[in-house]
């Protein structure tokens, strides 16, 4: 990590500043508990690789050091007895856990309004919701409190968020982070990602967290990320651009921000064409079968008995219903009925069934594409850049569509990065590259040259 | 059954009841046409003919990695008797099952 590292003293007093100013980024943050580890630190014999680095930890991330509440009334006071992997190989580099940081209810949510400690505010415009779910670890970033965060992908909550915040995020593939410690919510989707103010520093993190984990199944058995980016060029690099990803209707602005970040991709030496991802109109739809069925299975286990809230009653039937219906929150509560209904007898085949297929597609279309000689894509992350706060609340599907080109990379399991690449409007816009399954070291080769000549704040 | 079929307040209450969710009798309404909208929007689904190719995907590694046959504690820094609302002698007390019949 490059750099000068502030004190424990200038990262409380940092993250108490953006706070006293309503960003409700964070759920849980002590500055004696920062100060301790930052002690511990310094108290080792031998430096460390992330050497006493504040980090930013979404909620749903176990942690010891603070409670583990997922934005949810049924876990506000729970404290886990054990920390994600993902979080003890951060402390073993030296890195601090700094905060908790605020988001959608169980990470349900494109715009961090779903919370029960509250709306986290855009950074640059507090009217606006900074995206989501990790919208409180993008905001921090954003805002420089903190030089990283974690936060977790189900369906684009680390690269959606970064995109409206003007940060870089990186959701690595499909099992290259354990994901024992993140509490479940779509368990064929679900990963740790990486916020960061530079593809550098993101890049880091991710590093110091990826790699095999005997406490989880579905982690690939690989070594720790290495990405030294050492790449100066992109020089025999073929980027796709999928036409379904460049609407008739998308925003002018950011239209332009991706011609202006292609141009560059080309002056880098990359060679660009277009391409097709056709089933990419099902990518939304598919999510949002699959995720509520996962959801409804995953979050079955709050139910008053073991841990978390109880609303007491006489009968025990009773007091499962009384607890989660008090404990969850409006869209938790809704996405659950749509788990249940596509997974109940009679519509299993005619919901379920069809995204499993559609999502066989999906993943099709990448392998196909990657398969024709193009090494990445390059896509805007987002179709628009930050909407404004309560704005799609009432209209779920409007809410989802937010994730149009992001869900895709969590459907097919493949890596993807959103950087900024200009502002329209004053408002930060992200471009999204993604590389085939484990193939993050170029991925973030080439994120790196284009962060290098494409100015992340220019007006378009 | 298939796509395209628009849910009823009772059919949403009869999943909240599978679900064990209590749902608010005021709610239920509004939560209705939500459902409805996103049911109607996930219809496109049924837009895909299934073919030979067509089969469900699940990232990740091709098979899990198998383990000793053993109990193996995780490490915890406190009991289960911290966590929950209510434990005695190693066991989690709830109150008793009544009225079976009107939950299933």
């Amino acid at each position: 990590m490059n750099g000068p590292l502030r004190s424990a003293d200038e990262t409380a007093a940092l993250i108490v500043a953006v706070e006293g100013k309503g960003l409700n980024a964070t759920i849980a943050f002590d500055h004696a508990v920062l100060k301790r580890q930052a002690e511990e630190i310094t108290g080792r014999p031998d430096p460390t690789r992330l050497n006493g680095l504040a980090i930013g930890v979404k909620d749903n991330i176990c942690t010891i050091e603070y409670p583990t509440t997922c934005a949810s009334h049924i876990l506000q006071d729970y404290r886990s007895p054990y920390e994600a992997t993902a979080v003890s190989r951060l402390k073993d580099a030296g890195g601090i856990v700094a905060c908790k940081t605020n988001l959608d209810e169980f990470a349900m949510g494109s715009s961090t309004e779903h919370s029960a400690f509250g709306r986290v505010r855009h950074p640059h415009d507090p009217d606006r919701v900074p995206g989501g779910s990790s919208g409180g670890s993008a905001a921090l970033v954003a805002t420089g409190a903190l030089r990283v965060a974690l936060g977790s992908e189900t369906g684009g909550s680390v690269r959606q968020p970064a995109a409206f915040c003007g940060v870089v995020g990186i959701k690595p593939s499909y099992g290259r982070v354990s994901r024992y410690g993140l509490v479940a919510f779509g368990s064929s989707l679900d990963q740790i990602g990486v916020f960061g103010r530079t593809v550098a520093d993101a890049a880091s993190l991710l590093e110091v967290i990826s790699g095999r984990d005997a406490n989880d199944s579905t982690c690939a058995d690989l070594d720790q990320l290495d990405a030294p980016l050492e790449r100066q060029d992109l020089d025999g690099i073929v980027i796709g651009l999928p036409s379904e990803y460049f609407p008739d209707d998308l925003d002018p602005g950011i239209r332009a921000a991706c011609d202006r970040a292609i141009a560059a991709l080309r002056q880098a030496g990359a060679s660009v064409r277009a391409v097709s991802l056709p089933h990419t109109s099902l990518a939304v739809p598919c999510y949002y079968v699959i995720a509520p069925a996962e959801a409804s299975a995953n979050l079955a286990r709050y139910d008053g008995v073991r841990y978390g809230l109880r609303v007491p009653q006489d009968d025990l039937h009773a007091l499962y219903r009384e607890t989660r219906g008090s404990g969850f929150g409006p869209e938790v509560r809704r996405r659950i009925i749509v788990g249940t209904y596509v997974l109940s007898s009679g519509y299993y085949e005619a919901y379920y069934t069809k995204a499993q297929h559609a999502r066989g597609r999906i993943a099709r279309d990448f392998d196909d594409v990657y398969a024709s000689g193009v090494d990445l894509l390059f896509t805007p992350t987002t179709p628009t850049t930050a909407f404004r706060a309560g704005e799609r609340l009432r209209d779920p599907v409007a809410m989802y569509l937010a994730d149009v080109f992001v869900c895709s990379a969590n459907l097919a399991g493949i890596p993807a990065v959103s950087l900024p690449i200009g502002r329209t409007q004053g408002l930060p816009i992200g471009g999204q590259l993604m590389a085939p399954a484990y193939e993050e070291e170029l991925l973030l080769d080439a994120a790196r040259v284009l962060e290098e000549r494409v100015d992340p704040i220019a007006e378009i | 059954m298939g796509f395209g079929l628009s849910i009823s307040p009772e059919e949403v209450e009869r999943i909240a009841r599978l679900a064990s969710l209590a749902v608010d009798e005021a709610s239920i309404p509004e939560l209705t046409r939500q459902i409805g909208d996103i049911l109607q929007y996930v219809a496109q689904l049924d837009d895909l003919e299934p073919d030979d190719t067509s089969v469900a995907f699940r990232p990740g590694p091709a098979s899990a990695p198998l383990r000793a046959d053993v109990t193996t504690p995780i490490p915890m820094t406190f009991s289960p008797r911290e966590m929950a609302p209510d434990f005695e002698l190693g066991l989690y007390i709830v109150p008793r099952v009544g009225g079976l019949g009107d939950d299933t």
